[in-house]
């Protein structure tokens, strides 16, 4: 490996991004792998994922059979697991954008080796995430009418000036968009798949999706300036999403919800769980499908980083909040806030701060943060630590309001638990699938930032 | 191979890089000095008058007072000695109250104790007595602090009804030196006020020149190198910049611009009194000390390190380079800290009842699209004379036009998050803040605020042509910069429009743009020109021993 010697850089070098010298046919070769020939730990992960899915299913049936009475809400806490579920898969839904378009416009060519799993986990977070909102009236073929303004005879539409119904649309889009530019990006992968093909049904398959991509210089052209569009418009949405979101809190008048920096803090916390969520995927996936020359330490070291960053910027949030809390005066928002930390819940607040604040600053240490365990283990922390995190927001404000005799305490019940726990089958199903059919790595981006691609490459004047 | 040959690290023409002995640059510290004299000088000069001025209005209204009171006679005499006493009263009561405050604190303490030590009915009971007893008096001190506030415009009443009482010649002659001393006051806290805007707008480029430097060392840029050095220069303005600041340390200057360092307003003033533990003059000193050490140290390191890089031998650059790269993690993690509650002390606490989570990240935001646009135009400025021709070229610019482009969108999204936060919840103590700022004459300058921090660079540096055009780009980058002195005026100076419109009794806030701000501008800028041109002349344009200079010399926009 030609690392050592790089004087390009004082510390460690602008090294290949892929390792071990192969050609592009190797790169190709190493993708598809998976997908032409499947190994039984695919089969492993994919059956348990489907089981679960099922525990989801069986959650859901009572669910609309009973209605939301089979959960633990109460009447401060109106709002439980529903909204801290969404909330969490819509900030898991963040890195891939982040990872596939700001990362894209910021030049960090290590993004191509992991963009494309990304943004799939980001459509199935977001799947996940909408989930909720549809089912947390215990009558979904109601709600579809609800949120979205349809006309009806009664003339009676959403309250437009109600951020849950910007939700609506902010997340919508939001899909709409990743989606596209997951398929935009798709295309020329899907070509390479389709002449890869050995089936008819593949063939046709990846044909029609491939949209008849040649490859030729004017296909190319239009791709590069289609996805630098895409990944313009993509930007302020990797933004606007979860500030719609944090908007359903902070424009109450409620301690603990109202504050000025849910907007950057939340979108912050979303990108935060989204790469955690990455990580969690990714180390499995680079090891059981042998792409871990692609996807390179280097690479789970930068991840590291981007967590290392927004954890922190999350504790510089928390931190702000309790200064402010204290700092305005307010005897119920500091209150609130004492509440946080020593009241009913004070459990929660702990693993949260523990897992989001704490965990994290491992990261400071090279060792750490090239160790495949560590970022394992930090990941898990993180992903739980931000499902935490909305719980805390969520829970904590709701259960103790301003008026003492309506106070109360929310504990889950098992049917609370059974959608969770199934909302994670639904993702590890749909993830396991897009293995299985899509390249997970984006071959054609891959190569793009390997050496043979500059056209200098080989020539050894100078 | 290809078009155009390319420079290198070790190709770049020394006459580039170097700043000739004649140069115009070269006189950039003297020009500076020049305009700090001139600018600083009128204005305090002007200042000094007004002091004396308002001397002179305290003493003539103190004189007319005197006479008032004369002619009220005995019956005015008591009227005023009854409010005085009154207020004392008050004042006597209140510190009553916060002794046995005390006092029933440490009982509590002990009846704690002994409830820990055994739960006994009668301690538990004892407890809830005691705690009962320090709730009422948390409760009475809530009551008295109201009445003091009460009396201290007791007393103010008391003063206007005598004056009103006397013959009508001399009512009007209290009442005219009464404004002329209002007005006087006015003049002298308009100074520090227009200082104060002027400073923050200095600090702020600073700062933001700080925050390019430690950003490109962390993410280990490579398209950024050429420009460095320049952001490097404007960084460790921070040292004299912060020199400046040092008046707002002493007892009089605080008390001018911060309602929360007067003590009886403070004591009458529940929310003030609250916040007394933070906001007081001994623990904002330490503060501003501490936040000006650090933010002097921090681009003292990134400036000392890189300029010694340039003539040092191979081995020590890189030893210098690893430095840096490993100081900018922690040194971001310590200007984000210290940028944050140094806004909060010099910025948000002029109107001391009003909290914003969110306003450190604002004036970040602000700090951090103007670098970009200060970078474009000192590039401009150095290509017209002449140097970094062909060090720095249409592709750095593009760079410097997306950043600023991004950091605007970024600003828009901070600034309209906060405002529409506060908009839609309604809660009086956190809109009034807002409430005045879009009041008479000010609305006009927040509605300039959104197009010209907005609208206008949004669409304006939208294109990629107007990017990769240094004329059109500076364009943008003027209004950019403008903006940023515009934003902090329009944070600083409505404070004092608000308190004159409701002292003088007009209610009408207007916005003068005065000698002051103009003066102060001019030194406070005096200052940073020459501090940024004696570092320029010091070292050579570009950190030439950069290890990735190559990278950035031939970097190109695809």
């Amino acid at each position: 490996m030609a690392v050592a010697a790089d004087k390009l850089d004082p510390l460690s070098g602008r090294k290949d991004l892929v390792e071990g010298h192969p050609t592009f046919h190797d790169v190709t070769e190493a993708v598809c792998a998976p997908i032409e020939s499947p190994s039984w730990r695919w089969w492993v992960a994919f059956l348990m994922s489907l089981s679960v899915l099922g525990i989801l299913g069986i959650a859901l049936a009572y669910l609309f059979y009973e209605g939301v009475g089979i959960w633990g809400l109460n009447n401060p806490v109106d709002w439980g697991y529903a909204i801290v579920n969404f909330v969490f898969w819509v900030g898991i839904g963040h890195a891939g954008t982040l990872i596939s378009a700001v990362l894209f416009l910021f030049r960090q060519k290590w993004r191509t080796s992991i963009n494309r799993a990304s943004e799939a986990m980001t459509i199935f977070a977001v799947i996940c995430a909408l989930m909720f909102p549809l089912v947390h009236t215990g009558r979904p073929w109601l709600a579809a009418y609800w949120l979205l303004p349809l006309p009806n005879q009664m003339d009676i539409w959403p309250n437009f000036r109600s951020p849950l119904l910007w939700d609506v649309f902010a997340v919508s889009t939001y899909f709409t968009v990743s989606l596209l530019f997951w398929y935009v990006g798709l295309i020329p992968d899907l070509a390479t798949m389709r002449d890869r093909a050995k089936t008819k049904t593949r063939r046709i398959a990846y044909g029609i999706f491939s949209l008849g991509w040649r490859g030729s210089n004017r296909h190319w052209q239009h791709y590069e300036k289609a996805y630098l569009i895409l990944a313009g418009l993509a930007t302020p949405l990797v933004l606007s999403v979860h500030t719609i979101v944090s908007f359903d809190f902070a424009v109450s008048q409620l301690p603990g919800w109202h504050t000025t920096i849910f907007p950057p803090y939340f979108v912050a916390g979303a990108i935060f769980s989204g790469f955690a969520m990455v990580l969690t995927l990714m180390l499995p996936l680079r090891s059981w499908f042998g792409l871990k020359h692609i996807i390179t330490v280097k690479h789970l070291e930068n991840m590291a980083k981007v967590i290392l960053l927004t954890g922190t910027l999350v504790g510089y949030a928390y931190a702000m909040e309790f200064f402010i809390a204290w700092y305005s005066g307010n005897p119920y928002e500091s209150y609130a806030f004492a509440n946080r930390l020593f009241g009913d819940y004070w459990w929660a607040y702990w693993t949260m701060v523990s897992c989001n604040v704490l965990s994290p600053q491992v990261f400071w240490f090279k060792k750490a943060r090239r160790s495949v365990l560590v970022l394992f283990i930090v990941s898990i922390f993180v992903n739980i630590g931000m499902w935490f995190e909305r719980f805390v927001i969520t829970v904590t404000s709701l259960h103790h309001d301003f008026l003492p005799s309506s106070w109360d305490y929310y504990s889950p019940t098992i049917w609370d638990a059974a959608t969770l726990l199934g909302s994670f089958g639904l993702f590890f199903t749909l993830f396991c699938l897009f293995v299985r059919y899509l390249p997970s790595i984006a071959i054609a981006e891959v190569k793009s930032v390997m050496p043979e691609a500059d056209p200098h490459h080989g020539d050894d004047h100078e | 191979m290809g078009g155009h040959h390319k420079l290198t690290a070790s190709t770049v023409p020394a006459d580039q890089v170097e700043l000739a002995k004649g140069s115009m640059w070269r006189k950039l510290p003297g020009i500076g000095l020049v305009l700090a004299l001139a600018g600083l000088g009128g204005a305090f000069g002007i200042h000094s008058g007004n002091t004396k001025a308002l001397h002179d209005a305290e003493a003539q209204f103190e004189a007319v007072r005197g006479e008032v009171l004369t002619a009220a006679g005995a019956e005015g005499a008591k009227q005023i000695e009854a409010a005085e006493k009154h207020f004392e009263e008050a004042q006597a009561h209140l510190e009553e109250l916060k002794k046995n405050q005390a006092e029933i604190a440490g009982r509590r303490e002990g009846a704690v104790a002994a409830v820990k030590g055994s739960p006994t009915p009668e301690n538990k009971r004892h407890f809830t007595e005691v705690q009962q007893e320090f709730s009422d008096t948390t409760l009475a001190i809530v009551k008295a602090r109201k009445a003091l506030s009460h009396a201290v415009e007791g007393k103010e009443h008391a003063e206007e009804a005598v004056a009103q009482s006397v013959a009508p010649e001399l009512a009007e002659k209290y009442e005219e030196a009464h404004k002329a001393e209002l007005l006087a006051h006015n003049d002298v806290q308009q100074f520090w006020y227009s200082y104060l805007t002027a400073f923050m707008f200095f600090l702020s480029l600073g700062l933001g020149g700080l925050f390019f430097v430690i950003v490109q060392h962390l993410v280990r840029a490579g398209w950024s190198i050429v420009v460095r050095r320049i952001a490097e220069n404007v960084a460790i303005t921070l040292p004299a910049v912060c020199i400046l600041g040092i008046p707002f340390l002493t007892h009089d200057v605080a008390h001018y611009l911060f309602h929360w360092t007067h003590s009886v307003a403070v004591e009458a003033d529940q929310m003030l009194a609250w916040k007394q533990a933070y906001l007081n003059p001994e623990f904002f000193n330490i503060r501003m000390i501490a936040f000006m050490l650090i933010w002097s140290g921090l681009a003292y390191f990134f400036y000392s390190n890189s300029v010694a890089s340039d003539t040092a031998p191979q081995a020590e650059v890189e030893k210098r380079f690893h430095r840096m790269r490993y100081m900018s993690a922690p040194a971001l993690f310590l200007f984000a800290l210290s940028a944050t509650f140094g806004v909060f002390d010099l910025l948000m606490s002029l109107d001391p009842h009003w909290f914003s989570t969110m306003f450190g990240v604002y004036f970040f935001a602000g700090s951090a699209v103007t670098i970009h646009a200060l970078l474009a135009l000192l590039v401009l400025a150095f290509h017209q004379s002449g140097y970094l021709r062909e060090v720095i070229n249409i592709e750095h610019y593009h760079d410097l036009g997306k950043l600023m482009f991004g950091f605007t969108v970024f600003w828009t999204y901070i600034g309209f998050s906060q405002y529409f936060l506060i908009w839609y919840a309604n809660i009086p103590e956190e809109t009034m803040w807002f409430a005045y700022r879009i009041k008479d004459d000010f609305l006009a300058l927040s509605v300039l605020l959104c197009l010209g921090r907005f609208a206008v660079p949004f669409f304006y540096l939208l294109r990629r042509p107007v990017k990769r055009n240094p004329m059109l780009l500076a364009v943008g980058a003027v209004i950019i910069v403008f903006m940023q002195f515009v934003d902090h005026y329009w944070l600083v100076q409505p404070v004092l429009a608000h308190h004159f419109a409701a002292e003088s009794g007009s209610h009408h806030m207007e916005l003068v743009v005065g000698a002051f701000d103009y003066l102060t501008l001019l030194g406070i800028g005096g200052v940073f020109i020459a501090a940024f041109g004696y570092a320029t002349g010091r070292s050579c344009l570009i950190p030439r021993k950069d290890p990735r200079l190559t990278e950035s010399l031939q970097f190109e926009n695809f």
